[in-house]
């Protein structure tokens, strides 16, 4: 069995002289969370769509447990659970009218599954009221309700907080992450605001203009971006030595022939730089630095927009 | 398949174009009564003004009305992208939704023949009722194939409601036309008219007297299944076209 459950190669889009995705690689690794981040209008909503065939790939492959799902619909997508873009459902039924019609067409075979998916989601069972006359919450509550109906292995979740109250969205990523602690299910989830991505994922992939800058566990990215000691010196080796057998210091990291970082921000960096000194190190800088996400998504992205 | 016709259904509750296709049945045969009881007409009369004003011009502007807003509403409410990932299969789909506009056509004969009833019932004549019925039945399933060169417009039109809607409009009246002046119509160009087609085979069970005239212009079940024939195979091709076009990923 594949460790990826999604894996696309070079996946690539193309409308007119537009290129919408461009080349990207993807690895969504079972039983995770993986947030894809990226501006409005990235390219985070069309490569879901490719993923699931609602839209032609222009090239490159795109893979769901191992397989390319071209050909495989039936054997794949009862297994898949996903919203994208705003749910579509008929507004002149009731929330609960829209899931039966879905719950029966799929063939779920559970008795409750519709009473059991707007129980989740906070949305009442046999309401009365139509879907027409919905809130934006109330609407994206019930996408997420048809997407678990049938509880499936993965679930892609294009934007799922859009239009939640901030109530709403702490329930939906709580829900969402028992979903894979507690379940064992793999998320895709897309967002363009980080602290929903940070707050859920275990691997994020950084997309802007249809690229995919970075792939990484979100525990790397942290260990960037997190408050360091910026020190650079003319013997990177030896520096290392005395920060590990004078300081005992073990968490720091070696960027180039002449930089670390060190995250232990209490460090005595009086101390530091006079025993460096001491032992012929020539010390050329070193600051505090306070690097947060929202800084390194703007370096690599080149620009604003992110919440 | 019977999951999906009965999910298709499902879909049209509380739906405006539903009820107003009802309320047409219902509604439309009481100035038919009126100018009946005016006239002092028998059941052969109800009947044959039934078949022209009713089924060969409110049925099919109903019909072709409901069948664009039933065709349009999985774009409308972009409900298209839950049918994909459960996944329905597109052809048994379209067929879902060509077995429910042929189930409302019959739902529609039947309030129509229950109406002809009534207005006999009311001028005290209800004979041949039962022909009447089974007459009115073979009208909603003819009248379904006589719609699909409309269908097929909807399918490869995309949501245009205003074009549509006016095609829709112009098909029926244009056939409604050569219907009531009862012109004599090469057998030919009938395919181009399904409506009038059904009318002119129908007509030695509809009319109140058949004359020569009638008689000659009539068509024999022969001309009948082949110009239907010509009419379904053409539709059907661009039906599987269009629906393939706009709905194949």
């Amino acid at each position: 069995m594949s460790e990826y459950v999604i894996e696309t190669k070079q996946l690539t889009k193309v409308y007119g002289d537009q290129t919408a995705v461009n080349a990207v690689n993807l690895h969504v690794k079972r039983g995770q969370i993986y947030g894809l981040l990226g501006r409005n209008g990235a390219g985070k909503t069309t490569i879901m769509k490719m993923i699931l065939g609602l839209t032609p790939i222009t090239s490159g492959e795109a893979d769901i447990f191992g397989k390319n799902i071209k050909g495989q619909e039936k054997r794949v997508y009862p297994r898949i659970g996903a919203i994208i873009e705003t749910p579509g459902f008929y507004p002149n039924l009731t929330g609960t009218e829209n899931l039966e019609i879905f719950a029966r067409l799929r063939g779920t075979a559970a008795p409750n599954a519709v009473k059991n998916a707007l129980e989740v989601v906070g949305l009442p069972y046999k309401d009365k009221k139509l879907f027409g006359k919905y809130s934006l919450g109330m609407k994206q509550r019930l996408g997420i309700a048809n997407a678990i109906l049938h509880d499936p292995e993965l679930l892609i979740l294009d934007e799922p907080t859009n239009g939640l109250d901030p109530i709403g969205i702490a329930e939906v990523r709580d829900f969402i992450k028992d979903l894979s602690v507690e379940r064992g299910k793999t998320i895709l989830i897309s967002s363009h605001i980080l602290s929903e991505i940070q707050l859920l994922a275990d691997d994020i992939g950084i997309i802007d203009h249809g690229v995919l800058l970075e792939e990484s566990s979100m525990s790397e990215l942290e260990k960037k971006n997190s408050k360091y000691i910026f020190l650079q010196v003319s013997d990177v080796s030896k520096a290392a030595l005395i920060l590990e057998h004078q300081f005992q210091l073990k968490n720091y990291s070696v960027q180039d022939d002449h930089t670390l970082r060190l995250y232990d921000t209490s460090l005595d960096m009086g101390a530091v730089n006079k025993e460096l000194v001491m032992q012929d190190i020539t010390v050329i800088s070193s600051g505090l630095c306070n690097d947060t996400l929202v800084d390194y998504f703007k370096r690599i992205t080149g620009g604003e927009g992110i919440g | 398949m019977v999951d999906l016709v009965i999910e298709e259904f499902i879909k049209l509750k509380r739906k405006k174009i539903t009820i107003c296709t009802a309320l047409a049945a219902c509604m439309f045969p009481i100035p038919v009564a009126l100018i009946v009881i005016a006239n002092s007409y028998d059941m052969k009369n109800i009947f044959a003004m039934m078949v022209q004003l009713g089924d060969c011009f409110m049925m099919p502007l109903m019909l072709g009305m409901f069948a664009m807003i039933f065709f349009y509403m999985e774009q409308d409410f972009d409900t298209m992208k839950n049918m994909r990932l459960i996944p329905v299969s597109m052809g048994k789909w379209l067929c879902a939704k060509l077995i429910v506009i042929a189930l409302v056509s019959v739902l529609y004969s039947i309030v129509s023949i229950f109406a002809s009833f009534l207005i006999g019932l009311a001028v005290k004549d209800i004979s041949g009722i039962w022909s009447n019925f089974i007459i009115h039945m073979l009208i909603g399933f003819l009248m379904c194939a006589a719609l699909l060169p409309i269908i097929a417009l909807i399918i490869n039109q995309k949501n245009n409601y205003i074009v549509t809607g006016i095609v829709v409009f112009i098909f029926v009246i244009f056939n409604f036309i050569f219907i009531m002046s009862i012109t004599k119509i090469p057998v030919w160009a009938l395919p181009f008219l399904p409506i009038a087609a059904v009318y002119r085979f129908l007509l030695p069970y509809t009319a109140v007297k058949m004359t020569i005239y009638l008689e000659e212009i009539a068509l024999s079940g022969l001309q009948f299944v082949g110009v239907m024939f010509c009419s379904v195979f053409i539709s059907v091709i661009f039906i599987i076209y269009g629906f393939h076009k706009k709905y194949s990923r």
